[in-house]
């Protein structure tokens, strides 16, 4: 009796994790169906059968944008802001949680508060001031602010505080080791899955990031991917376009699955792993 | 470490794999099937063109909205050998990067592009260049309205356009024989000469099981039709000949003589090639082909819509025709301008004249774009008699240039789009029952004005009566 209420109750419990997939997955499968039709088809009706434009879309591509420039671009970008943004904010926590320092207690407290802000707001004097330093139509600014990102060293100071008891330094310091070795070979792997974690945010945030650059980057070699795909779309007739644009998505997409791929297992290795067994 | 290598080497690869397959596969693609054909690629038409008027200058940097003027910047450096760079973005974020960029007195761009809604905004911010030194050849050599829509609000010449835009309703020919025993544009003409008019030809045509139109929408075309928006003294204008729009649109909508399926919705599109089902809405339309079908009669739209309107027409192609409405109008258009802090402003005036003012240039270009209807008089004139197989050989450009004419540009004000819109909700707040007529002409008021607190509403409303 007991056996089939597990089996029931598992049944479900499967079945609705199916339903969820599901739903999640769809979408994702009609960008890559559409992907495969022309533009006329896609505003015209709904399937879930895949067309026959692939090919005629992936002209146009090649055609109408540098694919492989934008790839580079936005790569670049965004694994620089993404290892800017972890080992920065890491040092950053791991300073705020260990040290007590005059002022620690203001610093949190100002990061809490710009936490609180929409980067939106802070546009046009960010723009302004880019202009003033001639950084318009750079990197600098797409990269260099990730350095300080008050809502990852939020998190990543929590987390410290949560996953590495302070007896865990004294070891090391008694040996003789450097603050900063202590930072770099105890603290940074401790807090390596919550970097992880923000890592990914970072990577996502950055891949598809189009308002900032879009302002700043003029020429065009250097717009980095979601830039080039709102000029795809725009370069003709929606109706010719539609399919094309479809497949840029679907093909930019890859990146961050592949990114997905790789953190994901490393959060569940560190979570299941841990510092401090009990 | 190692895993950070391999995340590295992953992206690595995944790169390399793009990088590569970008190149390998742009051949062998011929095969595509119904390529497009607004989209004809050929540069040239093989005769020898002016190139020599032209100075050799500076490199500029173009920004526009599509990718027509990237063609133009080919043909300019072949012929010339300047170069000028082609930046295309998005329109939904165009301005923004415009007052951006140009709020900063930036040098990074030299000539850009706006729609005659956006110039207004541009000339008075101070954005665009004075180009007055070609205001009389743009007068005598170009179409009127384009004129007089590039001119800022103290009439300085500061936007030029390569083309025109003027309106039309494109009809289904077949359906006119079959319902009004006639194709002929000018008599097709006369069933939507005024509101009431197409009230009596939407009835007979839905006796037929036809509609008129796609939606009521199409109907804010001709919204301006008799006096401007708003007259010299800031009063909001609802004359006669806006009560009646506005009752043939609840009258279209109430009767269900249109499809109800709106402007650029999936139905639309389909419509042009053959039936669709009613109350299609934006939904797709297989999920509602359990609804009685019908088929569209008429669109009304500015000529580039009549190039839609052929390019989706399917089976349906050259049994469109193109006739008047209830007056001339016209929408879009894509004008170019300096911007006001280029270092290169002689070369980007240069440029300027070559895509609107050469007429070898706006010849090349009405074959390249496949029937875009240029700006140039000489050589519209050139194709006045041309028989547009796609529009049953009709002479559309001989009809276009009779639209162009009639243009009566001194109703255009700045006020036109928020009035339109706000014109075009109380419409809708009556069409679904949400308001009486005089509450949506209320709320209309009071929406302009709280918009625009300077323009005030005239005693002799039709509120105050």
């Amino acid at each position: 009796m007991e056996r089939v209420k597990t089996k029931t109750a598992k049944s479900l419990l499967y079945l609705f994790l199916i339903l969820l997939s599901a739903l999640c997955f769809t979408p994702f499968y009609l960008m890559l169906v559409n992907a495969t039709r022309s533009g006329n088809e896609i505003m015209t009706s709904f399937t879930l059968v895949p067309g026959g434009s692939l090919a005629e879309n992936w002209k146009l591509v090649t055609e109408n944008m540098s694919l492989g420039r934008g790839f580079l671009n936005s790569i670049f970008l965004a694994v620089c802001n993404t290892v800017l943004v972890s080992y920065f904010s890491a040092l950053t926590a791991y300073g705020l949680a260990y040290y007590k320092f005059p002022g620690a207690k203001v610093i949190f407290t100002a990061m809490l508060i710009f936490m609180m802000v929409p980067s939106q707001l802070s546009l046009l004097g960010f723009y302004d001031l880019c202009n003033q330093l001639g950084l318009i139509d750079s990197y600098i600014p797409l990269i260099l602010p990730s350095i300080a990102t008050p809502a990852t060293v939020f998190f990543l100071r929590q987390y410290i505080l949560s996953v590495m008891p302070k007896a865990l330094l004294e070891a090391p310091r008694i040996d003789g080791a450097s603050e900063f070795k202590i930072f770099h070979k105890i603290a940074l792997p401790i807090m390596a899955p919550g970097i992880a974690t923000m890592a990914i945010g970072s990577f996502i945030g950055s891949w598809n990031s189009y308002l900032i650059p879009m302002l700043l980057i003029n020429s065009p070699e250097k717009r980095p991917l979601p830039v080039m795909v709102a000029e795809l779309s725009a370069v003709r007739d929606i109706t010719t376009n539609l399919g094309a644009t479809y497949l840029v998505v679907a093909i930019s997409v890859v990146p961050i699955m592949i990114a997905f791929c790789f953190f994901s297992k490393y959060i569940i290795s560190g979570i299941s792993a841990g510092s401090v067994k009990e | 470490m190692k895993k950070l290598i391999a995340i590295i080497l992953a992206l690595t690869l995944a790169l390399a794999l793009v990088a590569c397959s970008n190149n390998g596969d742009s051949k062998g693609n011929d095969t595509s099937s119904g390529s497009n054909e607004t989209n004809g690629n050929d540069t040239s038409n093989g005769e020898d063109t002016t190139g020599s008027q032209y100075k050799s200058v500076d490199k500029i940097v173009l920004w526009t909205l599509s990718n027509d003027l990237k063609q133009f910047a080919e043909r300019y450096t072949e012929l010339t050998g300047n170069e000028v760079e082609v930046v295309v973005f998005d329109s939904a974020d165009f301005a923004t990067k415009i007052n951006q960029t140009l709020g900063t007195k930036s040098k990074d761009v030299d000539v850009f592009v706006g729609e005659p809604q956006m110039l207004p905004n541009f000339f008075e911010a101070g954005f665009s260049a004075d180009l007055s030194a070609l205001d009389e050849q743009v007068k005598s050599r170009l179409v009127g309205y384009t004129y007089e829509a590039g001119k800022d609000a103290d009439g300085v010449l500061r936007a030029i356009s390569y083309q025109a835009c003027p309106g039309s309703v494109i009809y289904r020919r077949d359906i006119a024989k079959e319902v009004f025993g006639t194709d002929d544009p000018d008599e097709i003409g006369k069933l939507f000469a005024s509101f009431s008019s197409i009230e009596d030809t939407a009835k007979k045509l839905q006796e037929k099981g036809y509609t008129i139109f796609g939606d009521t929408g199409a109907l804010r075309w001709f919204s301006n039709s008799s006096s401007p928006w708003v007259n010299d003294k800031g009063e909001i204008i609802v004359d006669q000949d806006r009560l009646d729009y506005f009752d043939c649109a609840v009258e279209l909508y109430q009767k269900e003589y249109v499809a109800f399926a709106p402007e650029w919705s999936a139905a639309w599109y389909a419509s042009m090639a053959g039936p669709l089902p009613m109350h299609a809405e934006w939904s797709a339309v297989d999920e509602v082909a359990g609804n009685p079908t019908t088929q569209i009669f008429s669109y009304v739209m500015p000529s580039w819509g009549a190039l839609i309107v052929r390019d989706n027409a399917g089976d349906n192609k050259g049994l469109y025709g193109v006739c008047s409405g209830v007056c001339s109008f016209f929408g879009g258009g894509t004008f170019l301008t300096i911007n006001e802090y280029s270092a290169h402003k002689e070369a980007a005036q240069q440029f300027i004249e070559f895509c609107t003012l050469d007429d070898d240039t706006a010849r090349w270009w009405l074959d390249a774009s496949n029937g875009d209807v240029v700006s140039n008089l000489a050589v519209l004139e050139e194709n006045r008699n041309y028989e547009n197989e796609s529009f049953g050989n009709q002479k559309t450009y001989d009809f276009f240039m009779g639209e162009m004419d009639k243009i009566d540009y001194s109703l255009v004000t700045g006020y036109d789009d928020a009035c339109k819109d706000a014109f075009g909700a109380a419409i809708i707040s009556v069409q679904q029952g949400e308001a009486t007529k005089e509450e949506a002409l209320k709320n209309f008021y009071d929406l302009v004005i709280a918009t625009y607190p300077e323009l005030s509403i005239p005693a002799d409303a039709p509120i105050n009566q």
